[in-house]
């Protein structure tokens, strides 16, 4: 008896071992099931929340008959849900089914988008990319459509393209003045070059000129010191360039030199222009005076305000000296010619009275015409022939 | 050192099944055994780091499987958990004395036969 129970508890115990692994083995593919119905549930909300905040439209169609459509699908095409569901794909495209057919909307890619204007429920055409794919698991007659609205791209493209064209155009017309303004700036540029090169062989050519004239030349500034000069210009003062270079004019200028050229440097900006010839006096190095004569001219800058004094000169020392030396001959034979009268030539004289026409067409008495040009003087007597004649009594 | 890899024997497919399907999601490596020689072999063969062994066993009963396996160098320290639906206090004595390290009567949930494997973690 006790073996029969002994083995009948073993048996029990065999049995409940694999009715417990069995339970947990349901058990666990219970929960395992729930959890993938979880999982599916928030998967499927996840899809939900995708296909309502999408812009694009989204709608299943069976045999070409709409079964569902999201909000986005409506909004698009401007429908009502139920206006939608249950209706034939040609409420949206008439020759939606021709095209599925030629395998124009189903591409080997769900990527693959065509352009289609669909039917809008007021009648017009919206320019949609739609994309097409069979439901292969559910029945080759179920797809899935996706339409993309890009009327507002076509109008943002053609917005832009006008804009393109534009920009063209401007790009054009700037270039063609562009290459206008080029080309006369290239003919400014060689004008110019040509300008600097005959202004370079100009300055050249008088800076030669200037350097090989036995007239000195140099340039003041308007306080008066030297910034340009030439080689006569350092002969005549008998300074070298370095101690040339810089020096005031006061420097190597007499008392009365120094005012008559500060007064020229004076009135160059004063609407007296300043003398165009002066003579003055220069202090060689050596101590010697020598004079000499100027042409002045007022040196302009650059905008042609007034910048200094340049000066020609001319050595006249010698011919000054020569000059003052016949003058002074010249005042002394005067002086000697106006000591010596002397009567000299043919004298108109009247043959009966003997008046004497002078130089002025008058007729003067001898004596007082003779006085006035010689140093004789008369005394008055009678000869004796006259005695006779006017004195016969006596 | 963690116990990963176990040799199972049982003579019935169910449970063998069972207990392979858990382990295995655990990461233990499974040796699977459904008679008694078979479990010898097995065990000399793959060295496993535990052995859950029924008592009811074609070929050779659990009870010598045992004390061979206690008797021999190689696997006389792998820890022996005997689960068995004999749970009277005579066969759990003849357990023990085959060497035994735990005698476990049946019926045991999963739960309860993974945490006496785990006792044997770091031993």
């Amino acid at each position: 008896m006790d073996k029969i129970t002994h083995n009948h508890d073993e048996q029990q115990r065999r049995l409940l071992q694999e009715y417990i692994f069995n339970l947990e083995d349901v058990q666990e593919q219970a929960e395992e099931l729930s959890a993938a119905h979880e999982k599916l549930k928030q998967s499927q909300e996840m899809l939900r929340a995708v296909v309502d905040s999408t812009t694009h439209g989204l709608c299943l169609l069976r045999n070409n008959i709409f079964t569902w459509c999201n909000e986005a699908f409506l909004d698009i095409l401007g429908w009502r849900k139920e206006e939608v569901i249950g209706k034939a794909i040609d409420l949206i495209h008439p020759h939606f089914v021709e095209d599925a057919k030629s395998g124009i909307i189903f591409g080997t890619s769900p990527k693959t988008m065509r352009e289609h204007n669909l039917l809008h429920k007021d009648g017009h055409c919206v320019p949609c990319l739609v994309s097409g794919r069979i439901l292969q698991l559910d029945n080759p007659a179920s797809y899935i459509l996706s339409i993309t609205d890009f009327s507002r791209r076509k109008q943002m493209e053609q917005e832009l393209r006008r804009h393109s064209e534009r920009l063209e155009e401007i790009v054009k017309e700037r270039t063609a003045k562009l290459l206008i303004a080029n080309e006369h700036l290239h003919e400014e540029i060689n004008e110019r070059k040509w300008t600097e090169k005959a202004l370079r062989e100009s300055e050249e050519k008088y800076r030669t000129i200037l350097q090989s004239i036995k007239e000195g030349y140099f340039e003041l500034d308007l306080s008066g010191n030297i910034i340009f000069f030439n080689e006569a210009a350092c002969r005549s003062s008998q300074y070298s360039t370095e101690e040339i270079m810089g020096m005031h004019y006061q420097r190597y200028c007499t008392t009365e030199s120094v005012m008559k050229i500060s007064k020229m440097l004076r009135e160059i900006s004063s609407p007296e222009k300043p003398e165009k010839r002066i003579d003055f006096e220069i202090i060689c190095k050596n101590g010697k005076i020598i004079i000499v004569e100027a042409s002045v001219t007022v040196l302009l800058d650059q905008v042609g305000e007034p910048a200094g004094l340049r000066f020609v000169t001319r050595d006249v020392t010698e011919r000054k000296k020569a000059q003052e030396e016949r003058e002074k001959l010249i005042r002394e034979l005067r002086e000697a010619l106006a000591s010596v009268k002397i009567l000299s030539g043919l004298l108109p004289i009247c043959s009966c009275c003997k008046k004497i026409r002078n130089d002025e067409g008058y007729w003067e008495q001898i004596e007082s015409y003779i006085r006035d040009r010689s140093d004789a003087d008369f005394t008055h007597g009678i000869c004796p022939e006259c005695r006779k004649k006017l004195y016969p009594n006596i | 050192m963690k116990i990963r890899k176990i040799l199972i024997v049982d003579d019935e497919q169910i449970i063998l099944s069972y207990l392979e399907k858990k382990f295995t999601k655990l990461d233990y490596s499974v040796y699977l055994a459904g008679d008694g020689e078979e479990a010898v072999k097995q065990a000399f063969l793959n060295n496993p780091d535990i052995i859950l062994l029924d008592i009811k066993l074609p070929k050779l009963n659990g009870i010598d499987v045992c004390k061979k396996l206690k008797a021999d160098e190689r696997t006389k320290n792998i820890p022996i958990l005997i689960l068995s639906a004999r749970a009277q206090a005579s066969e759990i004595k003849i357990g023990i004395a085959a060497g035994a390290d735990k005698y476990l009567c049946k019926p045991m949930s999963f739960p309860d036969i993974l945490s006496e494997i785990r006792a044997y973690d770091n031993k």
